[in-house]
């Protein structure tokens, strides 16, 4: 490759607010990591499928079933296209959510918006379904419990 | 002997200073402007095209620590359309070479908006460091054309900065399950994969719950690979095209068994390569090409 015709260097003052940024960037980038914490993004923890899962613990997979206008009971996609929000937005709100299942109304008026022509939903129930693991292995089918419920206003 | 402690410690200093600063392509800069700015578009269309729903589920909204400290105001549907407009505009006018320091910084911080209200309802994706990263330092940089030979430290900068987000991103992830399990064995020694397989596999690798002794080494290699990502950064020609293909593979190799893609990182590895030797690649390839010679 040949040689550069001109080389346009930075000034002094342009490299130290570089290197500064450089500085408190990464700075913010290792206490994120070390503390895990995602609120410090962009430069939380990078701790996507960091968390160790036991080869004889359980999986635990949050979903949504609706009871409709009509009395049928639905399973409903928790996807932002659907109801606003994603499984992993409910499922990490989930506290919140138990604590004050009047928040699941969020859903419904996202759904409203959303899907204007949709049947509507009359209650929202959150439901996870626990699976048992051995050696990695699933052991048989999963454990279902509800936990949250909201009939919609 | 202290004056030669400080000695040391500047050559030091300056070693490090150089190496965030060299003189690098500027051509490479109208490059990554390229393709990183269409890939926002791509982003904020396909990938993190949440904002608008969001927005009408606007009690489950609770901002990270960037949305509480800039007075970003709260999402609604207009807000989340105006984000829409600036971005996808401004990123076709920088990826015209109009105003790419100005333009790009409106961009970067919508960018970061839009961000910061996707990621404010719970759920963080974490392959989009490099790429927040590439939309706050390609703005640094002055205008740059495809053919242009000079070099540049603020290009080098900008660069270097865009390569550092990319390999935090392995590095800091093995990082992150070494702090959140104790010990970095207990993640490879632990069910992470079949726990990610029996949420959401595909038709290409279910199967490989029937074997999770195999999901175990890979657990493995992937933690082995995350902890030397770093040394990615020093490398050259052969070794580092090698290095790129490896990183390229595992993220084709997760996107076929999970449908995880990461590309938002994906895209941020061209700032490892020598892209301002396109024009000249091209012009090899055109010479190459038969001449058909009439009688």
């Amino acid at each position: 490759m040949s040689s550069p015709s001109r080389i346009r260097p930075l000034s002094r003052a342009g490299v130290i607010t570089r290197l500064a940024a450089v500085v408190a960037a990464l700075s913010v980038l290792a206490v994120g990591q070390l503390t895990v914490s995602n609120d410090l993004f962009p430069f939380g923890a990078l701790s996507q499928y960091s968390t160790a899962r036991d080869l004889d613990g359980t999986v635990k997979s949050t979903f949504l079933e609706v009871e409709m206008v009509n009395g049928e009971r639905r399973h409903v996609p928790l996807n932002p296209s659907y109801v606003g929000v994603s499984r992993a937005e409910v499922e990490w709100q989930l506290g919140r959510i138990r604590s004050d299942p009047s928040l699941l109304q969020a859903l419904d008026n996202a759904h409203k918006e959303l899907r204007p022509d949709a049947d509507r939903f009359a209650v929202l129930h959150v439901m996870r379904n626990t699976y048992q693991l051995v050696d990695g292995v699933r052991q048989g089918d999963p454990e279902t419990e509800e936990l949250a419920t909201w009939a919609v206003q | 002997m202290g004056s030669a402690v400080a000695a040391a410690a500047a050559k030091a200093g300056g070693a490090v200073v150089g190496w965030w600063t060299p003189a690098m392509p500027l051509a490479r800069i109208a490059y990554l402007r390229a393709a990183i700015y269409a890939f926002l578009i791509i982003d904020i269309l396909t990938i993190r095209n949440d904002v608008v729903a969001h927005a009408y589920a606007s009690e489950l909204y609770r901002p990270k620590l960037i949305g509480r400290l800039i007075p970003f105001p709260t999402p609604t549907v207009e807000m989340a359309r105006v984000l829409q407009v600036v971005i996808i505009v401004g990123a076709l006018v920088v990826i015209a070479g109009i105003l790419p320091r100005l333009v790009g910084w409106i961009v970067g911080l919508a960018y970061l908006q839009w961000l910061t209200y996707s990621m404010g309802y719970g759920y963080v994706a974490h392959d989009h460091m490099a790429l927040v990263v590439a939309a706050l330092v390609l703005p640094t940089v002055a205008a740059a054309t495809y053919t242009s030979a000079e070099h540049s430290q603020a290009a080098g900068w900008a660069i270097r900065s865009m390569q550092v987000g990319v390999i935090a991103t392995y590095f800091g992830s093995a990082i992150a399950k070494w702090a959140r399990n104790g010990s970095p064995l207990a993640w490879a020694n632990g069910a992470v994969f079949v726990w990610a397989l029996m949420r959401r596999s595909t038709d290409l690798s279910r199967w490989l719950l029937d074997f999770p002794w195999l999901l175990v080494v890979a657990q493995w290699g992937l933690l082995i690979i995350e902890f030397l990502s770093p040394v990615v950064l020093f490398l050259k020609r052969r070794a580092l095209a090698l290095a790129i293909c490896g990183f390229l593979l595992f993220h084709l190799v997760t996107y076929l068994a999970l449908g995880i893609h990461f590309l938002p990182t994906v895209v941020c590895w061209l700032a490892f390569m020598p892209l301002e030797r396109i024009p000249a690649w091209l012009q090899r390839h055109r010479c190459r090409s038969p001449v058909i010679v009439e009688r």
